[in-house]
């Protein structure tokens, strides 16, 4: 009888370790909650009265296309909401204007709120750059700035603002702050670049390029060298870049970097009839 | 007498747990999806729990998720970074498990015990920000009622579904991608309505982090080995780090006083058994729910494991999935 017993609680005791083990407390999708974390994040404490109490700030915040933000405002109100919310957010944007961790500990700064909303704001003057009346608020510094943004789609509206801002010389001023960016950045900033490329401003981007292989890390160089490959160069610039990057080839922990831009340069020739090695190079 | 009738309790007790743990994915989708508009049109596939594998559903998925980790990755195959093609490609093998169960869409009957307004309406999110994005993307605020409540559904002999999972259903599909950090990338653009399309986004936001893991590995030291060379297996758990903390959460896995530490334990469970599939291993949430694979996808999906296991690039099935 004891035995009986015994074996009888055994099996429910198996039975419920069993259900237990299966009920995976790691699965993501049901993951438990802090509720005193929660930290609210709204936009509205930030941004002064006149612009969270204007007609067009819901269409500012809300799932309406770029385009449109500003359809049922005239040119004054579309200049005072967008321009007061890009000053003020630009302000804070870098620190997330308040936005902390979300409950389950998620951060990233190139998807705050704040940083969307900048997106939306130069979306929206870069649609109705004459309207917004951009040109007498948005500066080259400012633009720039979000250049060095991790998000996407903020790099190309303000890319695209810029070349607005600066009609023929965007370029230039592009380029020259290309120096200053890191990874994606760089490389979607040269990429972007690519379609205002012509026979006289070529020679200023791969002298960039050049300069980008002498001071930056490895991750940006090839952010830019995976970009280039279609544009056209003789062998002594692509030397010239080459050399820039003899500084990596010796370092054993940039072997793997090393093969990519071997890859990329090889590519990169090879489009313009040309042959290059950059570990032939480099010996 | 009264021996064998606890006898015969505890055996049932334990057939019923036994019964509850076989469909356990079962109960965990009932308290995290919301319900799909009758007229909605969405692209699938469609998990249909107990047809899974006569439509093979796994050869669906795991073919879904290699074609949109190859288009992804092939950049590190070209450079002849065998290790990091196929680390991603495992990685996008154990993500969507990990976050989703593999699923995103399902189809149920159409019985009140399987519909609940709360989730389809978002009511629980707590962030408010979030909430309103939600219903926003979701709820017709500006676009169609993709989600809708029950009585909508009145009649209805089956229930289409979307995942909406954490603990306060922000987050969507497959990849769990939250509603208020991944609006206007992803669900202001409706991509939530494909399969294929939130493959693509998660697996675009979770290549971000790897590659750049990837390439600036030694400034990590989570990342490298005692000799210097990369480690890819840490690679891809600090990766999967970095996409549930946050960038700045690369190294997360590797501290194990971290509040979050007991997640990084639960991803790295998963990531074992994508390590297992080349190995008898099952593909899918638990065995009683193993999505089955044709010999085709299944050799694929072994090869993956097998090239990242042995830095190897033997991939004649793999090359014919990608084909097709």
């Amino acid at each position: 009888m004891k035995k009986l017993a015994i074996i009888t609680i055994s099996l429910v005791l198996a039975g419920g370790v069993f259900f237990l083990a299966s009920s995976d407390s790691e699965i993501e999708i049901v993951s438990p909650i802090n509720t005193s974390s929660i930290k609210e994040n709204q936009l509205s404490k930030v941004l002064p009265k006149e612009v969270t109490a204007s007609k067009g700030y819901q269409q500012l915040l809300a799932a309406t296309p770029a385009n449109e933000i500003t359809n049922n405002l005239n040119a004054s109100e579309s200049r005072e909401l967008l321009q007061k919310t890009f000053e003020t957010l630009s302000s804070c944007y870098q620190t997330g204007c308040g936005q902390e961790a979300d409950y389950d500990g998620f951060y990233d700064p190139s998807l705050t709120v704040a940083t969307t909303t900048i997106k939306r704001v130069l979306e929206a003057t870069a649609a109705n750059f004459e309207k917004t009346q951009a040109k007498d608020w948005l500066t080259e510094e400012a633009l720039t700035e979000f250049l060095t943004s991790d998000n996407r789609s903020l790099r190309k509206a303000a890319l695209q603002n810029l070349m607005k801002l600066k009609g023929a010389q965007a370029f230039e001023a592009i380029l020259e702050k290309t120096r200053d960016l890191e990874g994606y950045g760089a490389g979607d900033a040269i990429e972007d670049l690519l379609t205002e490329i012509n026979d006289e401003n070529r020679g200023n981007l791969i002298d960039s390029i050049e300069l980008l292989g002498k001071e930056k890390d490895s991750f940006t160089i090839l952010e830019v060298l995976e970009k280039v490959a279609q544009v056209k160069v003789d062998l002594v610039q692509i030397k010239q870049i080459g050399q820039g990057l003899c500084r990596f080839v010796e370092v054993p922990t940039e072997a793997m970097n090393v093969k990519a831009m071997n890859h990329y340069l090889s590519k990169w020739a090879e489009n313009n009839g040309i042959s290059f090695n950059l570990n032939s190079h480099c010996l | 007498m009264k021996v064998q009738r606890v006898l015969v309790v505890a055996l049932l007790a334990t057939l019923s747990f036994e019964t509850r743990a076989a469909s356990l994915i079962e109960k965990i989708l009932d308290n995290v999806t919301a319900n799909i508009n009758k007229n909605a049109t969405i692209d699938g596939p469609i998990y249909r729990h107990k047809d899974r594998n006569k439509e093979k559903y796994g050869d669906q998925i795991a073919s879904l998720l290699l074609k949109e980790a190859h288009r992804l990755a092939v950049g590190f195959k070209n450079e002849g970074n065998i290790e990091a093609y196929y680390g991603f490609l495992a990685l996008a093998l154990t993500v969507p498990n990990h976050e989703g169960l593999f699923v995103h869409f399902r189809e149920v009957k159409g019985k009140s015990q399987y519909c609940t307004d709360s989730r389809s309406t978002g009511e629980g999110i707590l962030s408010t920000k979030a909430k309103l994005q939600f219903k926003r993307a979701f709820n017709g605020i500006l676009k169609q009622d993709f989600l809708v409540k029950c009585d909508k559904l009145e009649g209805e002999r089956k229930y289409r579904q979307l995942i909406v999972g954490g603990a306060d259903g922000s987050d969507v599909g497959v990849f769990q991608l939250s509603s208020l950090w991944h609006f206007d990338e992803f669900l202001d653009k409706g991509d939530y309505k494909s399969v294929q399309k939130t493959i693509r986004y998660g697996l675009t936001y979770l290549m971000r982090g790897y590659k750049r893991a990837v390439r600036k590995y030694s400034s990590f030291s989570c990342f490298s080995n005692e000799d210097g060379s990369p480690n890819f297996q840490n690679l891809m758990r600090g990766t999967w780090s970095a996409y549930n903390g946050g960038p700045a959460q690369l190294c997360r896995f590797n501290n194990p006083e971290d509040p979050h530490a007991p997640k990084d334990k639960g991803f790295k469970g998963n990531l074992d058994k994508t390590f297992a599939l080349n190995n008898g291993g099952y593909f899918g949430f638990n065995k009683d729910a193993e999505l089955e694979l044709s010999p085709e996808v299944r050799k694929a999906v072994e090869e993956v494991v097998e090239n990242f296991e042995n830095k190897s690039d033997k991939s004649l099935a793999l090359d014919t999935l990608l084909a097709k």
